[in-house]
C-alpha cells in the first residue's frame, strides 16, 4: 500500500524529487556522474546497471581502511595474494609489489578529498569529481564487510542523470539536443588524460574482474530513474540540460573547473526548482517568488539590503515548509512518523472530529518531521556558497566558485555586460542582485535602487577580482568574456 | 584669469570645493560646467593624448580617432583641445559638428536612439576617408554600435576589442584609444596634476587670513597645501594611487576630487554638512579658537584616505575603495608607535611632525611645540600635539587625562594612533629608510612598492631574472606548497591545484604534478607597450608573466599588486598568506590553460611536489600483470 502521507511520499508528491538533509552538492553531483558513468555516456531512456560504483582498492589507499578486508580471492597477477592482503597492504602504504612511495601518493589522492563530505566513516567520504575513476558510491560496513550501499547518496542524483541522458519528451528536441552535448561535455572532462586516473585504474585493476559480483539495480534505483522521465519534471529538465550544457561547453576553464561549477549547477537547479514548486503550492504572490543576493557591507545594521536578504532566505524556507500541508487522514503512514503521532493526534482522534480536517492536518504537521525537504534546499545553497552570516543571521550571497558556475551556465551568452547578465539571473534562477533585476519584485518596493545598485557594483567587483569579468568603463563590466569566446 | 590675489584664494577654494565629487555640489568636476572653476585654476593639465591630438590637428591628416574609456577620463578636455587647435570652440551638441575643416561628436551618448549612433558612427568612417573625425564615445555605445555596424563594417568590433585589450590601436586610418589605460601617475603627468591644484600662485591667501599674522600653516588649507608641496609627500600620495591604480582606473576627474578633498575636506563634521571648509569658515573657526581650530581630522593624510566620507561614498569611488582597502596606518610598527608614546626616542625631523617642543622651551600648554593642524589631535580633554597625546598617556598620573588620550588613541571614527602613522607614511619616510619601506611598514601591501620598481625595471629592459626566479618561486608555493624555482614553473593537475588553499593554516599536502616549464620559457613583460605609450601618459604598475605553453602558444598572468603580494608572501615565509579566494580563481583560471595548452610536456609517469621535503619524488604504484599500464 501507499503511504500517501509519509513525509517522503508527500515530498515526492510535491516537488517531484525529494531533496534530503544528507544529501549535499557533492553527493548529488556524485550520483549524477556515477549514473551517467554506468550509462557510458550514452543518451537512453534505460537504465541497465547500478550506479554504485565500490573502488575499494583505491579507498583502501586514501583512507587507510581495509575495505577489501573480507575479500579472500587471489588477485590476478599474483596468486599467493589475496585482495583482502592487497587492501591491507593499500591500507598501511606499505610498498609491495614494485611499488614506490606509495605513502605519497596517499597523502597526495587524500588531498582530493571534497572537505564538504568529511562527514560520518570514511566509507561516505567522496573525492573531488574531477575523473570518472575517481567516482564512487557510498559504503557501509556490516560485520566487517563493507558493501556499496545508500547511505547519502538518496536517489536525486540518478534523477538528474536521467534527465541529462533522456530529459521528458514534452521538453522538446531543443532540449534533448542541449542534453546530448551535455553529456558529451561531461564525458571530456571525465575522461581527460590525467596520472590520477592512471593510478585509480591501476589500483583497481589488480583485483579480480567482478569481485563481489555486478552491484544489483534497486528498486529505488528504478522508481528514481523513471522520475527523471516524468513529464512534470519538463520545465525543471530544459533548465537543467541548458546550464550544464553551459557549464561543460564553455571555454577557458579546465576540465575540473567545469565538474566542479556543475556541482553547483545541478545543485542550485534543484534547489531553486523547490523552491518554485513550494511557492505555486502556497500561492506565493509572483512578486515574491525571488531570492535576493548580498554581498554584506561592513556594519549590519546598515546594510539593508543584506538584512532584506536574510528575510528572503527565511521566507523562502517558510515556504517550503508550509507547503507540507495536505493531508487525507484516511491514508497510511510509515512507522516513524506514526510513533511520532501517535500520542499527539492519532490517540485523540475520533472519526466524529474528523470534521475539523484543518485542526488535524495542524496536529500533524506541527507533529510529523514533513522538513526534510526543507533542510535539503538548505544544505544544497550551503554546500555550493550561496549561503552566508552563520546559523543566526543567514542570508544569501553568491561565492565566486558559486558565480563561476552562474557564468558557466549562461555561457552560450556570453560575453554580455553585468546589467544583463544579473538580469539573466533572475530570469533563469530568480536571484535579484541589482535594481534592474529587482523589477516586479517585492524588493523592489522594499529597498531604494542605491542600495541595490551598491549591491550590485560589490558583485561586479567579485566578478572582476575572480577573473570572471573586467571593468571597461565606469558603466559597463563585461562578463564571461572567456567563458563565452573559447567555448569548447 | 588665475587667482594671484587674496581674493583669488577664496574664489581657488570655491573652485576646489566644486571640483569634488563626493558631494552634491560638484558642478566643475564636469568639462561642460568647468568653465568658472577653469578661470580660476587655469591652464589645463597637459596630457599627451592633448598634445597627441593638438599635432594631429595641426597636421591635417584625414582619419578617424575614437576616444573611449570612463567618464571622467578627459575624453572632452583633450576634444577641446583639439578643437582650440583649430581655433573653434568645443561644439555644445552632442552629435557629429563641424569644427573648422574636422569632424568632432564631443559626446555620442548623448545622441538619442541607438540607430542614430550606429548611423553617426558609419557616417564617421565614411567621412574620415577625407577629413579629420574625432568620437568620443563610451565603450558600451561603441560596442553596441559596432555590433550594429557588424554587416558593413565587421573590421570595427575586433579592432574595439583589440583597442579595450591594448590600449590603442591604429589600422587604415583609424584609431581607437581607451583612455582606462592612462595613468596619472606618470611622472610628468603627476606633478602637473598637483601642481595644478597647489602651485603657489593660487594660495597666497585671502583677506583676513589667519595665516597673515599666524604664519601660513595656521590655515588648515594652506597648511595642506604646503604639504602637498613637498616632494616626499607627493611621491608617498603618488606611490598610494600606483597601487591603487592594480584594483581599480582611477579618472582624472575622481582623481582631481580626491585632492581637492583632501585640501579643504573636514571628518569632523565641524565644517558643516557639505565636509568642507570655505575660507570664510576658516577665518571664523580660527577667530574663535586660535590654535586649537584645526586638528587631524581636517589634515590631508586622513582626507586622501576618505575620513569624513559615508562608506557608500567611498564605496561608490573605484578610487577611494582601493585606497581604503590598503588600510594606511592600520598596522602597528614598533618604532613608529615607540615614537609617540616617547618623542625622546625620534630624530629632530620625527619630533617636529610629532609637534614636540624645542628641549630648550619650558614646558608650556597641550599645543606647545605645534606647527599646524597637522600636528594635532582632538581629545576629551582638549586639542593637543601627538607628542603631548603619547606623553600623557604613557607618564601622566591622572587618570582622566589618560583615559581621555587613550581614548582618543583608538577612537574608531578615526583613531590618533592611526593618524600618526598616516603622517609618517607622507612626511616622515626618511626615519624609515624611505617611501618604499614606510609604505612596506605602515600598509598591509608591504610588497607593492617592490611590484612598482620591478615593472620599471622591465619597461627599461633591464635584467629581471631574479625576479623571474622569485615569482616562479613564489607562484610554485601558492599552487604546490613546494616553493623552488629550481624546477622551473610547477604546473600542477588541475584537479590538485582545487584542493591546495595557501590561505590555510593547515601546511600544504602533497600535489600532483602535470608539467614543469623551464624558467626560460618564462618572461616578464609590462602590459602598456606600443602605440599606447606614444599616446597616452602611462606608468608601470603591473607586469605580466609570459608563459610559453607547450604547444606553442604564450599565455599570460597579469600580476596585480594583490597576485603579487600573495607570491611574496609565499616566497617569504612559506607559510599561510593573505590571499583572496579570488585570486586563487585567477590562478586556477592560468594554470588550467597552462596545463591544457602544456599536454605534450605532461610528466611521464607520476610525479608528486612533496612540499614536506621540499621535493618532487617520483611514484609508483604496486604492479600486477593484469594488463593494466605501469
Amino acid at each position: 500500500m501507499t503511504l500517501r502521507l509519509a513525509p517522503k511520499a508527500i515530498a515526492t508528491a510535491l516537488f517531484g524529487i525529494d531533496p534530503d538533509r544528507d544529501e549535499r552538492a557533492s553527493q548529488l553531483c556524485a550520483e549524477t556522474l556515477l549514473t551517467l558513468t554506468a550509462l557510458e555516456f550514452a543518451p537512453s531512456d534505460q537504465l541497465q546497471r547500478s550506479p554504485k560504483q565500490r573502488r575499494f582498492a583505491l579507498r583502501s589507499l586514501v583512507f587507510g581502511v581495509n575495505f577489501l578486508s573480507d575479500q579472500t580471492e587471489p588477485l590476478p597477477g599474483d596468486d599467493e595474494m589475496t585482495a583482502a592482503r592487497y587492501g591491507h597492504l593499500l591500507a598501511i602504504a606499505e610498498d609491495f609489489h614494485g611499488s614506490q612511495n606509495l605513502v605519497l601518493a596517499r597523502t597526495a589522492l587524500a588531498n582530493l578529498i571534497d572537505p564538504s563530505t568529511e562527514q560520518g566513516t570514511p566509507a561516505q567520504h567522496l573525492l573531488m569529481p574531477f575523473h570518472r575513476s575517481l567516482l564512487w558510491y557510498d559504503a557501509r560496513a556490516s560485520g566487517g564487510r563493507y558493501t556499496a550501499r545508500k547511505v547519502r547518496m538518496r536517489g536525486s542524483g540518478i534523477t538528474l542523470a536521467r534527465m541529462l541522458a533522456a530529459p521528458p519528451q514534452s521538453a522538446g528536441q531543443q532540449t534533448a539536443a542541449r542534453a546530448g552535448a551535455a553529456v558529451e561535455g561531461i564525458r571530456n572532462a571525465l575522461e581527460v588524460e590525467s596520472p590520477l586516473a592512471r593510478a585509480a585504474e591501476q589500483l583497481e585493476a589488480a583485483l579480480p574482474h567482478g569481485l563481489s559480483g555486478e552491484p544489483q539495480l534497486e528498486a529505488e534505483e528504478m522508481e528514481a530513474w523513471a522520475r527523471g522521465g516524468e513529464d512534470r519534471l519538463a520545465g525543471f529538465a530544459t533548465g537543467l540540460c541548458s546550464h550544464a550544457d553551459g557549464v561543460v561547453g564553455q571555454g577557458g576553464a579546465s576540465p575540473p573547473a567545469r565538474i566542479w561549477q556543475l556541482r553547483s549547477v545541478l545543485a542550485l537547479d534543484l534547489a531553486v526548482d523547490c523552491l518554485r514548486r513550494a511557492w505555486q503550492a502556497t500561492s506565493t504572490p509572483a512578486e515574491q517568488q525571488a531570492l535576493l543576493l548580498a554581498v554584506a557591507g561592513p556594519s549590519r545594521p546598515d546594510d539593508r539590503v543584506r538584512l532584506r536578504s536574510e528575510r528572503s532566505y527565511a521566507e523562502a524556507r517558510m515556504a517550503l515548509l508550509h507547503a507540507r500541508g495536505g493531508i487525507d487522514w484516511s491514508a497510511e503512514v510509515d512507522g516513524r512518523t506514526r510513533r511520532r503521532l501517535d500520542v499527539p493526534v492519532i490517540q485523540p482522534y475520533r472519526p466524529a472530529a474528523a470534521q475539523d480536517f484543518q485542526r488535524t492536518a495542524q496536529l500533524v504537521f506541527e507533529n510529523a518531521n514533513y522538513n526534510r525537504p526543507g533542510d535539503g534546499v538548505r544544505v544544497l545553497l550551503e554546500s555550493i556558497g550561496m549561503s552566508a552570516g552563520g546559523t543566526r543571521y543567514r542570508y544569501l550571497s553568491a561565492s565566486p566558485d558559486l558565480l563561476a558556475a552562474l557564468v558557466g551556465a549562461l555561457s552560450h551568452e556570453m560575453p554580455m555586460t553585468s546589467h544583463e547578465f544579473f538580469v539573466r539571473l533572475a530570469q533563469e534562477w530568480g536571484l535579484v542582485v541589482s535594481p534592474e533585476a529587482a523589477r516586479g519584485t517585492v524588493y523592489a518596493q522594499d529597498l531604494e535602487g542605491s542600495s541595490l545598485a551598491a549591491n550590485a557594483r560589490r558583485f561586479e567587483r567579485v566578478l572582476m577580482e575572480a577573473g570572471l569579468a573586467s571593468g571597461l568603463s565606469d558603466r559597463t563590466v563585461l562578463v564571461g568574456e572567456r567563458a563565452g569566446r573559447g567555448r569548447a | 584669469m588665475t587667482a594671484t590675489t587674496g581674493e583669488g584664494t577664496e574664489a581657488v577654494v570655491e573652485a576646489l570645493r566644486s571640483l569634488v565629487v563626493f558631494g552634491a555640489s560638484q558642478a566643475g568636476a564636469y568639462r561642460e560646467l568647468y568653465a568658472p572653476a577653469g578661470r580660476v585654476l587655469g591652464p589645463d593639465i597637459p596630457t599627451r593624448l592633448r598634445s597627441w591630438l593638438v599635432a594631429w590637428a595641426e597636421s591635417g591628416r584625414p582619419g578617424l580617432v575614437v576616444l573611449t574609456g570612463n567618464a571622467g577620463t578627459g575624453k572632452t578636455a583633450a576634444t577641446e583641445a583639439f578643437c582650440h587647435s583649430l581655433l573653434q570652440p568645443l561644439p555644445a551638441e552632442d552629435g557629429l559638428a563641424a569644427v573648422g575643416a574636422a569632424l568632432v561628436a564631443k559626446d555620442v551618448s548623448g545622441v538619442p536612439t541607438r540607430t542614430q549612433r550606429g548611423d553617426l558612427l558609419a557616417e564617421a568612417v565614411a567621412r574620415s576617408a577625407d577629413q579629420q573625425v574625432l568620437l568620443c564615445v563610451n565603450e558600451g555605445v561603441m560596442r553596441d554600435a559596432a555590433e550594429d555596424l557588424a554587416a558593413t563594417h565587421s573590421w570595427l568590433e575586433p579592432l574595439l576589442d583589440e583597442a579595450l585589450r591594448h590600449g590603442a590601436v591604429q589600422r587604415d586610418g583609424v584609431m581607437i584609444a581607451n583612455l582606462n589605460r592612462q595613468r596619472l601617475t606618470s611622472e610628468p603627468l603627476w606633478d602637473g596634476i598637483v601642481d595644478f591644484l597647489t602651485r603657489e600662485e593660487l594660495w597666497r591667501g585671502c583677506e583676513g587670513c589667519p595665516g597673515a599674522d599666524a604664519g601660513a600653516n595656521a590655515c588648515t588649507l594652506r597648511a595642506n597645501v604646503t604639504a602637498l608641496r613637498r616632494d616626499d609627500t607627493r611621491q608617498a600620495v603618488r606611490s598610494l594611487i600606483r597601487i591603487a591604480s592594480g584594483d581599480a582606473v582611477p579618472t582624472m576627474r575622481e582623481l582631481l576630487a580626491l585632492l581637492a578633498y583632501a585640501i579643504c575636506g573636514d571628518a569632523s563634521g565641524d565644517a558643516g554638512e557639505s565636509g568642507m571648509w570655505r575660507c570664510a569658515s576658516v577665518k571664523e573657526r580660527f577667530r574663535d579658537r586660535g590654535d586649537s581650530a584645526f586638528t587631524s581630522s581636517s589634515a590631508y593624510y586622513n582626507l586622501l584616505l576618505g575620513a569624513g566620507l559615508s562608506h557608500d561614498t567611498r564605496e561608490r569611488s573605484p578610487l577611494l575603495a582601493a585606497l581604503a582597502r590598503l588600510h594606511v596606518g592600520a598596522m602597528a610598527d614598533l618604532e613608529v608607535d615607540d615614537w609617540l608614546r616617547d618623542s625622546g626616542r625620534a630624530g629632530a625631523e620625527v619630533r617636529q611632525l610629532l609637534g614636540a617642543p624645542a628641549p630648550a622651551d619650558a614646558p608650556a600648554g597641550p599645543l606647545a611645540g605645534s606647527r599646524c593642524h597637522l600636528d594635532r589631535v582632538r581629545t576629551g580633554d582638549g586639542e593637543m600635539t601627538f607628542h603631548r597625546l603619547g606623553e600623557t598617556v604613557s607618564i601622566s598620573e591622572d587618570p582622566a587625562k589618560v583615559e581621555a588620550c587613550l581614548t582618543a588613541l583608538v577612537d574608531p571614527s578615526l583613531p590618533a594612533q592611526r593618524s600618526w602613522r598616516r603622517r609618517v607614511v607622507f612626511e616622515g619616510s626618511d626615519a624609515l629608510g624611505g617611501r618604499a619601506a614606510a609604505l612596506s611598514r605602515l600598509s598591509d601591501q608591504p610588497y607593492c612598492g617592490d611590484l612598482i620598481a620591478l615593472a620599471h625595471r622591465v619597461a627599461q629592459g633591464h635584467d629581471v631574472v631574479v625576479d623571474l626566479a622569485l615569482i616562479v618561486r613564489g607562484l610554485n608555493f601558492l599552487v604546490t606548497g613546494h616553493a623552488d624555482s629550481s624546477e622551473g614553473l610547477i604546473v600542477p593537475e588541475p584537479a590538485s591545484l582545487f584542493a591546495r588553499n595557501p590561505g590555510s593554516f593547515k601546511p600544504a599536502r602533497p600535489a600532483f604534478v602535470h608539467s614543469r616549464i623551464p624558467i626560460g620559457s618564462a618572461r616578464l613583460a609590462v602590459p602598456d607597450r606600443g602605440l599606447v605609450e606614444d599616446v597616452m601618459d602611462v606608468d608601470h604598475v603591473e607586469v605580466v608573466l609570459e608563459v610559453a605553453g607547450g604547444d606553442g602558444q604564450v599565455l599570460h598572468l597579469l600580476i596585480t599588486p594583490r597576485i603579487y603580494q600573495a607570491v611574496r608572501e609565499a616566497d617569504a615565509f612559506r607559510g599561510p598568506v593573505d590571499h583572496g579566494t579570488a585570486e586563487m580563481t585567477q590562478l586556477r583560471a592560468f594554470y588550467g590553460r597552462l596545463a591544457a595548452a602544456g599536454e605534450p610536456g605532461r610528466e611521464p609517469g607520476m610525479l608528486v611536489a612533496d612540499p614536506r621535503v621540499g621535493a618532487l619524488k617520483r611514484v609508483q604504484l604496486p604492479y600486477f600483470d593484469t594488463g593494466a599500464a605501469r
